[in-house]
């Protein structure tokens, strides 16, 4: 996801630029007090951590292997300003260092990674555990469902950046296409955050601001419903943009595969006037079943995701908060001091 | 690459000017338009230019940027295809122009890291005017990412030793990924704190000074 030079023109990447570099001053204004505490060691250690980490491959599915992007684990841990400069470290030493990423597209880079997967993950994480009551199951859960949604978030708007800066680009098969295989790259994320979590969990729960405070709910299965419906219903909205249009983003994949979709290729006006009374919904009735339509696919890959990541989220919760008690941290934590 | 190929490249070439003429001549060369193959092979020749003159080591330039082409060939090719514009017989010769241009850039980012040391660059970012807090954290991550890479294939050793190269499920293979960067997290968090305290006790005030700063601002 690491977008080179010369894939995005030049109004996108000055565009995508102003953003990240605002981003990045709110970033630094947030955190301007904490330049003499430990947040700066904190930070350079937890960066060389992704650095580190985003070597070791994962296998996805046989074939595919990701790695571990890091934003919201970084902004559960750093709060998410803190995260997204993480971010924006790794990014900065990757692009000028090992030429991954180019150094026009830092700019996109840091928008799709730091802002929308550390600044916005963390506020989707915070709001799920609250909604979970907080606690270590709070934690566990929300962050690796935010970590999921962050992936998808980022793969989005990288896709809809490559389609701005090429205009005439069939953008609906690229988002699609960009959703449906960082949707199975983004329960990776999830899960092996989810795993990372634990272990701290397990062992330092005081280095995880808020995960000591369990705030009792009565009810948690309903609040883990709740919190899937939530996130299923974003998810739906996310994915509302392919029921625009959709015909047209699928005849674009359909010739990208190669069928012959008009057996007789008559002249446009006809085609128009017949293909509705013929075909009511065209999106059925292709022969491939897979691709008959990328919105219903995306939309079940959507949902098929969060099922996935809640079910091992609350499991994997469940192993956690049993296997140990809650501790009390006996030092304050000075990195916690954020949130606001 | 080495100590020498970098201070004597520094001491032709200030690393400010390399940093700034290096962004300055990606955006010149994404701005060539495509297929404009002089202006672009003028670029090309102004890069050799100065890739001879820092004495860039071709050998792992190449290398380095042979590792990083099936990622450009990939995207050239998606991008080629999926052009409406371009599709056809003109796909081959737009598919062409992009990993051109896209090379040539790659080549320039490429020596500049492989010029400059890391510390020279983040130095380099300091003086542009780039924030405390940020170069500070890119000074520990430069510093410490060595660390943790070593003590992470450790751990892969150690694991593997522990389980004679076992082959083992899918699970067991994220579980024992999940064990091992949980563990190297918490290492990495403890270091972190033993390093601050250290830092602390000595006097660390925010800024991360070293000789090289007041050398060069005098």
């Amino acid at each position: 996801m690491h977008l080179p030079d010369g894939v995005l023109s030049l109004p996108v990447a000055a565009v995508t630029s102003v953003i990240g570099a605002a981003g990045f001053a709110t970033g630094l204004y947030h955190l301007r007090d904490r330049s003499r505490d430990r947040t700066p060691v904190l930070m350079g250690m937890m960066a060389a951590f992704v650095f580190a980490a985003q070597m070791l491959n994962f296998p996805v599915f046989p074939g595919v292997s990701g790695h571990l992007m890091g934003g919201v684990l970084s902004a559960v841990v750093l709060g998410p300003w803190a995260g997204a400069c993480v971010i924006a470290s790794v990014l900065c030493v990757q692009a000028l260092l090992f030429a991954d990423g180019g150094l026009t597209a830092l700019g996109a880079n840091f928008v799709n990674m730091g802002l929308l997967g550390s600044v916005v993950g963390y506020a989707i994480f915070a709001e799920l555990r609250r909604l979970l009551g907080g606690g270590i199951q709070g934690t566990l859960v929300g962050a690796m469902l935010a970590a999921w949604v962050a992936v998808l978030i980022s793969a989005g708007a990288c896709a809809l950046e490559l389609a701005w800066s090429n205009p005439g680009i069939a953008w609906l098969p690229l988002l699609g296409w960009m959703l449906l295989i960082h949707a199975a790259i983004g329960v990776g994320e999830a899960l092996i955050t989810g795993l990372i979590l634990r272990s701290i969990l397990a062992a330092r729960p005081d280095l995880i601001p808020g995960a000591c405070h369990a705030v009792p709910s009565s009810n948690q299965i309903g609040r883990f419903a709740l919190a899937g419906m939530g996130l299923a219903l974003a998810l739906a909205l996310f994915a509302a943009p392919f029921a625009y249009d959709a015909p047209d983003g699928l005849e674009t994949v359909v010739e990208k595969v190669g069928i012959d979709y008009s057996d007789a290729s008559e002249p446009g006006s006809e085609t128009q006037e017949i293909q509705p009374t013929k075909a009511p919904m065209p999106d059925y009735q292709l022969p491939i079943p897979g691709l008959s339509s990328m919105r219903m696919a995306t939309a079940a890959a959507g949902v098929v995701g969060t099922l996935i990541v809640c079910g091992v989220a609350v499991l994997l919760a469940r192993a956690t908060a049993g296997s140990h008690r809650l501790p009390r941290p006996s030092v304050p934590i000075e990195a916690g001091s954020h949130g606001r | 690459m080495g100590d020498e190929t970098q201070i004597s490249a520094e001491r032709r070439l200030d690393p400010r000017w390399a940093l700034l003429g290096c962004l300055g001549f990606v955006v010149a060369v994404i701005l060539t338009p495509l297929g404009a193959w002089k202006a672009l092979g003028s670029e090309a020749l102004l890069l050799a230019f100065f890739v001879g003159y820092l004495g860039v080591n071709l050998g792992s330039l190449a290398r380095r940027w042979l590792g990083l082409c099936p990622l450009l060939v990939v995207l050239a090719v998606l991008l080629g295809i999926s052009h409406p514009a371009r599709a056809g017989e003109h796909a081959a010769g737009f598919i062409a122009a992009i990993l051109a241009r896209n090379g040539v850039a790659l080549v320039a980012v490429l020596a500049l890291g492989l010029v400059y040391s890391a510390v020279t660059l983040i130095q380099t970012l300091r003086r542009l005017g780039c924030p405390a807090l940020v170069v500070s954290t890119l000074h520990f991550m430069n510093r410490y990412s060595h660390v943790l890479v070593e003590e992470r294939n450790r751990m892969l050793i150690a694991s593997r030793a522990r389980s004679f190269g076992r082959k083992r499920s899918l699970w067991a293979r994220w579980s024992m990924l999940g064990n091992l960067l949980g563990a190297l997290f918490l290492r990495a968090m403890e270091r972190g704190e033993r390093v601050h305290t250290a830092m602390v006790s000595r006097g660390w005030d925010g800024t991360i000074r070293s000789l090289a700063d007041s050398e060069q601002t005098r």
